[in-house]
């Protein structure tokens, strides 16, 4: 049965809040209030609304003309997730073990991490990429007993993976583990990594995740596990848990 | 043009570092269109969604650059480094981390303050050095950026009721003989802009 319409509130309602109605339209609506409960809530809800009128900035005038020239910058760009010039992708430079190390560094006090290891478990410049179709072993990357088996199967529009790991603690309040892929030449101040997405383990330390992921394993081929405080940043900044062995 | 030692009003959020709700909760229907845009240009769509999600964050950026930079080829600067990053990096926003306009805001208050440290950029030699305060004036710039865009988004009679009756010391009876139209109509179209403002601002993470 459809709910009853409770109708509008009281048409001074508006002008009450944004404080334009005159000394006697006051009084009359203040004394509507007291009798009417609809209006209360209402006045309850939108109370706050129009001190936030304050708070505008004035209206911003852009120059003309920026759209074009920002979207033309983009158009000069190559396209996302392509890959790149071979004289970018053939640096020798081992990149991702410094970005990672680097990030744990930043974070020994992390309980579970209990040591640095990150350069033996990663795969350096030659290391282990996640091709599709491959089943990758995790190690902890502190030392840690967590271990994990990550399978990349190809799917027709990117990859299915699934993530099975053991020995992983739940994460403290405030923080999730990322399972991310992660290109050469990341590092923490240039990242250059998909997240393929965030999980927490049971109290026994288990997990197991499912995703699809669009990201171009040709791109980011390397596939590993950190710890993100949750606080809105899509960046890699905790430390890093899980790398292939 | 400087507010750069206004503080950051209490209990309002601090926006691109929006937390997740503590229990899951669907997506406002504005970071569910942005997740979309944002996905679409993760894959390459630069002729629709692109200059749609740029169209969104344009005068908040250009905003955020003049007001903490005090000029207009270094907000120009920060707009377009921007969607740069945006464009490279759109396929690596999770939902499920936190909301677009979090993972574009984020990215511009970074570029903000790089260029903020930049010696050639700094308009007042007296403005504050510290990361801290610098945070904090971004915070309070967005939300007032944010503020107005939200304004922005609401039908111009509607925002034409709301900023007269706010900003302009009128009675409901003058703001109708300003406007030319019925008491009644400005009686109605202030409630109904209050409502519509208050529903912008929940889609845009703001309390109050």
């Amino acid at each position: 049965m459809a709910e009853p319409d409770p109708g509008l509130p009281h048409l001074d309602l508006g002008g009450y809040l944004l404080g334009t109605l005159d000394a006697s339209e006051r009084e009359a609506f203040e004394r509507h209030l007291g009798g009417c409960p609809g209006c209360r809530r209402e006045l309850e809800e939108l109370r706050g609304t129009p001190r936030l009128l304050e708070q505008a900035t004035e209206p911003v005038q852009v120059p003309a003309g920026l759209e074009a020239r920002v979207l033309e910058a983009i158009a000069r760009e190559p396209r996302p997730g392509l890959a790149r010039p071979p004289a970018r992708a053939s640096r020798s430079r081992p990149g991702w073990r410094s970005p990672w190390a680097l990030g744990a560094a930043a974070v020994l006090a992390v309980a579970f991490l209990v040591g640095l290891g990150l350069g033996r478990a990663l795969p350096g410049g030659g290391g282990q990429p996640a091709p599709a179709g491959r089943t990758i072993q995790l190690v902890a990357a502190g030392g840690s007993g967590a271990s994990g088996v990550a399978t990349v199967r190809p799917e027709r529009n990117g990859q299915i993976i699934e993530l099975a790991v053991r020995n992983l603690p739940p994460p403290a309040a405030g923080h999730f583990y990322t399972c991310w892929l992660v290109a050469d030449d990341d590092t923490l101040q240039h990242q250059d990594r998909v997240s393929v997405g965030s999980f927490t383990t049971s109290p026994d330390g288990t997990a197991t995740v499912r995703w699809e992921t669009a990201a171009d394993l040709g791109r980011h081929p390397h596939l590993g596990v950190t710890l993100e405080p949750d606080n809105g940043s899509p960046l890699h900044q905790g430390p890093k848990v899980l790398a292939a062995a | 043009m400087q507010v750069l030692a206004a503080p950051r009003p209490r209990g309002l959020p601090v926006l691109g570092r929006r937390p997740r709700p503590a229990a899951p909760a669907p997506p406002a229907a504005l970071d569910a269109e942005e997740a979309a845009l944002l996905a679409r240009v993760g894959r390459g769509d630069r002729d629709r969604a692109l200059p749609e999600l740029y169209r969104r964050y344009e005068r908040r950026l250009f905003g955020l650059g003049i007001r903490l930079l005090g000029d207009a080829g270094l907000a120009e600067e920060l707009v377009q480094e921007t969607f740069l990053r945006v464009w490279r990096t759109a396929g690596r926003f999770d939902p499920h981390r936190g909301t677009p306009s979090a993972f574009i805001l984020s990215i511009a208050r970074r570029l903000a303050i790089d260029l903020w440290r930049r010696p050639s950029s700094r308009p007042l030699p007296a403005a504050p050095e510290s990361a801290g305060a610098i945070d904090e004036t971004i915070d309070h710039l967005l939300l007032q950026l944010t503020v107005r865009e939200a304004l922005d988004s609401l039908p111009p009679p509607q925002r034409e009721v709301l900023e007269l009756s706010y900003h302009g010391d009128l009675t409901q009876t003058e703001v109708a003989s300003r406007l030319g139209i019925p008491l009644g109509t400005v009686k109605s179209r202030a409630y109904h802009a209050l409502r519509a403002f208050r529903r912008a601002l929940d889609q845009r993470g703001i309390d109050g």
